[in-house]
């Protein structure tokens, strides 16, 4: 027994749990640190009022950018016959994957048990929502008549008698959607109610007092309440574990139901889960590094975070790496010629520079990270997850450009250049995602303050804890 | 504890498992005999059945390797009851490379339709044919058997090391191959598997086979290492590693692997559905029609339905009777469900299961298990010098 | 012993802790001399609490499994109905019960209809929203969502006696201990679990 106990003394520092939480934390302080960001709003940084500024400006371009499309319609982007699905399209793929794959993570952690998870869930659950709501803008707005997007629903018959044509994907992905948004938003809320409440019970002005004390729905923190909130949060989030997986799966269905060489590869669902998480750590990644440090995060938010999100973003990297070395062997050995004309058209074709700088950022530039020396340095991390998020993009853009384009008969052969108003929407759907980011920040607390007091409270023995 | 005393604790134990060595060494023995009486009767057949009992004991072996490294990367508390098994499995690797050894000298013409002339298509391309001939095919089948060889005795026996050395530097050692070897796993076993089986239909491809047959692979070789976990559970020294919450893990785990195969299957079968090509859905039209049918929907309710519905209970989980059942339910569908995707390769008269497939499994099978107790008994049966035992002990005594 | 009028008055005795472990102890002293109605409000789930004072909830995972099952059937019955019975259509050749491809959408409305129930039927049975309750008046218990841990005997515990119990637990090293009055008409008890004691 005595000789096993050294070992522990000697085990590596990064497998301590209290470095996920650094400093002299109390129940007190963590609370204050929380609920301040909140109450005193008029001590942001700079870089949120300058975050906000952009996003209005970003939300311009997006103003006018969709009223240009309303009144031409969607002639006015580069979509033509046969490339139809263009940027609308690959924005719905991108954002889609940040936001199932980030609510994936949170849900799944907290199944696994995993610590580091309590400090920056809320952050992965609110962008993940964010992110989804920024996805449903493209869909809407590709179909060219908007107005009628709830034909797509089983609300009824349509005009013409006819119900939504359940053997496609893409009703799927409607319902995919709309669970989703229920399903994430309630997750969420539920999350939230706790610590409205302790909101409600610290703040002084009458008027927060009534809205948190509506939200928090009279929460006293009973411990009958406790277990059944507890009993709920983790079926709740093992449902939402298969809802997200399901979810982009049917995204890639999209792509891979269709007979259209590259899209039709039965490996596309696992590929596209993957490539989600590897992007939706990115992201996080982008997202949790600035904002630790412009608002003093470091104690909660700490290095061993870091350490964990890039170890994550390196193990989904090695199922794409496979997801391509499958694709391209599968292409060889399955013979078929046009898949092949796909796959070289991919490299070398019109489009070729757009691959092989989607390479360096989804093959060369996460291999900095298998370095640990690297991997503690910040910036490196934050540099990476950059390339790592403009790769996942490039790489929705080929796989959907260069089948389109390329299709089995040369005479349907053509080009896709996106016009401005496409770029235009997508730049703004960013100004969406940073405004409702800049909202989240300030009104909602950043953190979830149950799962900090629970890692607290289990924090060796309670060493650690209250007073 | 003292180490001397903590050897002669496990003696009991190791009697037993030597023991069930002993009957899986008798099994071997007769299932061989009677693999002689069917080689003289139909070699054809013979050589078929033999053929899939070596596929799939190696299956479980790299299910093993692969599960094992995973474990090495990630370190988890309910690992360390199982870690020793999966060890032990884990070292067959060299024993179904052996096994491999009939086919592959005599049997290859039997087995494969791209060596029979007549079978092969015109559609066929003349680089793929260059690929599978058997000295390329050869040559691949050794190379995948000594990078796995290689993994899984450098890994296993740092392991080992530890134990009698207790120097952490072994445990960041596996730590630094564990996430490499998995990739290489990836890619050797899809190789493999291509190489085998998906040639066995040439005309056919699937991106998804590699991934859904390493999953498979996964998921058979864990439902087998659980229940062996769960047959010995009440002996020293795993006593007391079946608490609420490890029994709560492995039956996650469980689950998880469950549903993820019938996620990774029912993708590739609805895409292949949907898109209806002739050169894909020939795989299913043979394996859902006639009575193929049968075995398919056994499969859908057995290995994935039955298991589903009880192991989102506690109750299942917390049981070491329902969980071990559910995972010996998941080991005999995942034979079945191999039967399913390698014999109708052979021809649709291939569904009345003949005497020669089981007396080729319980050959192969009867050896594996003698060998792989055999392993398992000669080492320490739970990791020692592991700080994650040191960490339970605290929590055991803080209760 | 108090009149019974004064008794229906009074909620509880309410005990303020400043950790946690001294709000487990005093609920195993509690336990211990009988008690059996308690209930405990604490910033955070306190390991272990909840199996102390017998609560059980074994009813919300059927809850999320019957609500599950409904969904599937709702899911795979629009989808049959519309496509076979309402209005059957031939797109590609596929038959008109295209199982493999209603699979998706019943996966979906399956994990809806579950997550719905589990997460409504949580709020229901914890009687939300329920703006007002006797523990909130309750000083100091402003701090219940930040770092104060209180235990609650209530006035409908059998033993419940105004100096016995305020006495237990003030010995149970407890910073306060305060009673409890309860303002409305009726004391509300729809959420009560019987104790596993009791059982």
């Amino acid at each position: 027994m005595k000789m096993r106990m050294d070992i522990l003394e000697n085990q590596p520092v990064e497998t301590k749990r209290d470095a996920l939480l650094e400093g002299e934390q109390t129940l007190e302080t963590v609370t204050h640190k929380v609920s301040s960001i909140v109450f005193e709003w008029n001590k942001h940084p700079r870089a949120w009022y300058v975050s906000l500024l952009v996003a209005f400006a970003f939300l311009g371009a997006l103003t006018v950018g969709v009223a240009w499309l309303f009144y031409k319609g969607v002639g006015v982007w580069g979509i033509n016959i046969p490339v139809g699905w263009g940027l609308a399209i690959v924005n719905f793929e991108w954002w889609m994957a940040i936001g199932q794959s980030l609510l994936l993570l949170s849900a799944g952690l907290l199944l696994m048990r995993q610590q580091w998870r309590k400090s920056i869930s809320r952050i992965l659950e609110s962008t993940a929502i964010f992110a989804v709501m920024c996805a449903g803008i493209f869909p809407i707005l590709h179909l060219g008549r908007p107005w009628v997007f709830y034909w797509l629903m089983p609300l009824g018959p349509n005009i013409l008698g006819l119900w939504p044509q359940f053997r496609s994907p893409l009703v799927w992905d409607v319902f995919a959607m709309s669970t989703f948004m229920v399903v994430a938003t309630l997750y969420w809320y539920m999350g939230l109610i706790p610590d409205i409440a302790c909101l409600r019970d610290r703040t002084k002005n009458p008027t927060v007092q009534i809205i948190t004390g509506v939200l928090a729905l009279g929460w006293r923190g009973s411990a009958r309440h406790w277990r059944r909130y507890q009993t709920a949060y983790y079926i709740v989030a093992g449902l939402c574990v298969a809802m997200t997986i399901s979810a982009y799966s049917f995204v890639s269905f999209d792509f891979a139901m269709s007979i259209i060489p590259g899209w039709h590869s039965t490996f596309l669902p696992v590929f596209y889960v993957a490539g989600a998480i590897f992007e939706g750590v990115a992201i996080a990644l982008t997202i949790i590094i600035p904002l630790r440090a412009w608002y003093g995060l470091q104690s909660y938010i700490t290095d061993v975070h870091i350490d964990w999100l890039s170890k994550y973003l390196l193990g989904s990297n090695m199922v794409i790496v496979y997801g391509y070395f499958a694709e391209a062997f599968y292409t060889w050995y399955g013979g078929d010629k046009y898949e092949k004309l796909v796959l070289r058209n991919q490299m070398f074709g019109h489009y070729a520079p757009l691959f092989w700088i989607m390479m360096a950022c989804n093959l060369i530039a996460p291999l900095i990270l298998w370095s640990p020396r690297l991997r503690r340095n910040i910036t490196i991390v934050f540099i990476v997850s950059i390339f790592v998020n403009l790769g996942m993009w490039l790489e929705r853009f080929i796989s959907l450009i260069t089948s389109l384009s390329r299709s089995y008969i040369p005479s349907t052969w053509g080009f896709y250049t996106p016009s401005i108003w496409e770029i235009a929407v997508f730049i703004g759907s960013i100004g969406l995602f940073l405004f409702l980011m800049c909202l989240f920040v300030r009104f909602i607390p950043l953190m979830s303050l149950t799962e900090l007091k629970t890692l607290l409270a289990n924090d060796e023995g309670g060493k650690n804890h209250s007073r | 504890m003292d180490d001397i005393n903590y050897r002669i604790d496990q003696f009991d134990t190791k009697t037993e498992i030597r023991s069930y060595a002993a009957m899986g060494l008798v099994a071997g023995i007769v299932g061989v005999l009677l693999c002689v009486v069917s080689l003289m009767a139909n070699a054809r057949l013979f050589f078929q059945s033999w053929f899939f009992a070596a596929v799939f004991w190696t299956g479980i072996t790299l299910g093993c390797l692969c599960f094992i490294s995973f474990i090495h990367v990630i370190r988890p508390k309910w690992g360390l009851p199982i870690v020793r098994i999966l060890e032990a499995g884990s070292r067959m690797i060299p024993y179904v490379a052996l096994a491999f050894l009939p086919v592959l000298l005599f049997g290859m013409h039997d087995i494969h339709p791209w060596l029979q002339s007549a079978v092969v298509s015109d559609d066929m391309s003349k680089a793929k044919l260059t690929y599978l001939q058997t000295p390329f095919f050869t040559l691949r089948w050794g190379i995948y058997f000594v990078i796995w060889t290689l993994l899984a005795y450098a890994l296993s026996g740092w392991s080992y090391q530890q134990d009698v050395s207790g120097d952490e530097k072994l445990r960041q050692l596996r730590v630094n191959l564990g996430a490499p070897a998995i990739f290489l796993l990836f890619i050797t076993i899809t190789l493999a598997m291509t190489d085998w089986v998906m040639s066995l239909t040439p005309n056919w491809s699937s991106s998804m086979f590699g991934f859904m047959m390493i999953v498979s692979q996964v998921l058979g070789a864990f439902s087998l290492v659980l229940l062996i976990f769960l047959i010995f559970e009440d002996k020293y020294p795993w006593n007391g590693y079946f608490d609420e919450r490890t029994a709560k893990d492995l039956g996650n785990i469980l689950l998880f692997l469950t549903l993820i195969w019938a996620y990774v299957s029912f993708s590739q079968y609805l895409l292949i559905w949907s898109a209806d090509l002739p050169r894909e859905i020939s795989f299913y039209v043979v394996r859902n029609g006639g009575e193929w049918r049968i075995l398919a929907e056994l499969i859908v309710v057995f290995q994935f339905a039955v298991p589903f519905l009880l192991l989102l209970s506690n109750r299942t989980k917390r049981s070491r009777f329902m969980l071990g059942s559910v995972a010996g339910l998941l080991l005999l569908t995942g034979v079945l469900n191999l039967y399913w995707i390698v014999m109708p390769a052979f021809g649709l008269h291939r569904f009345n299961i003949a005497w020669s497939d089981l007396a080729a499994f319980v050959a192969v099978g009867g050896f594996w298990i003698s060998g792989m107790m055999h392993q398992l008994a000669s080492r320490n049966l739970v990791p020692q010098n592991d700080y994650r035992i040191a960490e339970e002990d605290m929590e055991h005594a803080r209760r | 012993m108090k009149t019974e009028s004064y008794q229906n008055r009074v909620y509880g005795i309410v005990a303020e802790f400043a950790d946690q472990e001294k709000l487990i102890a005093a609920t195993e002293k509690a336990k211990d001399a009988g008690y059996t109605r308690m209930d405990a409000y604490t910033p955070y789930p306190v390991e272990g609490l909840d199996t102390l004072m017998g609560f059980r909830e074994p009813f919300l995972p059927w809850l999320a499994f019957f609500g599950g099952i409904f969904g599937a059937v709702a899911g795979f019955g629009l989808q049959y109905w519309t496509s076979v019975i309402d209005y059957p259509v031939n797109v590609g050749g596929k038959p008109n019960n295209s199982w493999q491809a209603f699979l998706p959408v019943t996966v979906e409305t399956t994990i809806l209809f579950a997550a719905l129930a589990v997460i409504l039927g949580m709020l229901v049975f914890n009687g939300f929203p329920h703006p007002w309750h006797p523990i909130f008046s309750v000083s100091d218990f402003d701090r219940m969502s930040t770092d104060r841990f209180f235990l609650c005997v209530e006035a409908r515990d059998p033993l419940f006696d105004l100096e016995d119990t305020t006495h237990l637990l003030e010995s149970a090293d407890a910073l306060h201990v305060s009673e409890v009055y309860d303002e409305s008409e009726t004391i509300e008890n729809e959420d009560i679990v019987p104790a596993r004691s009791e059982i």
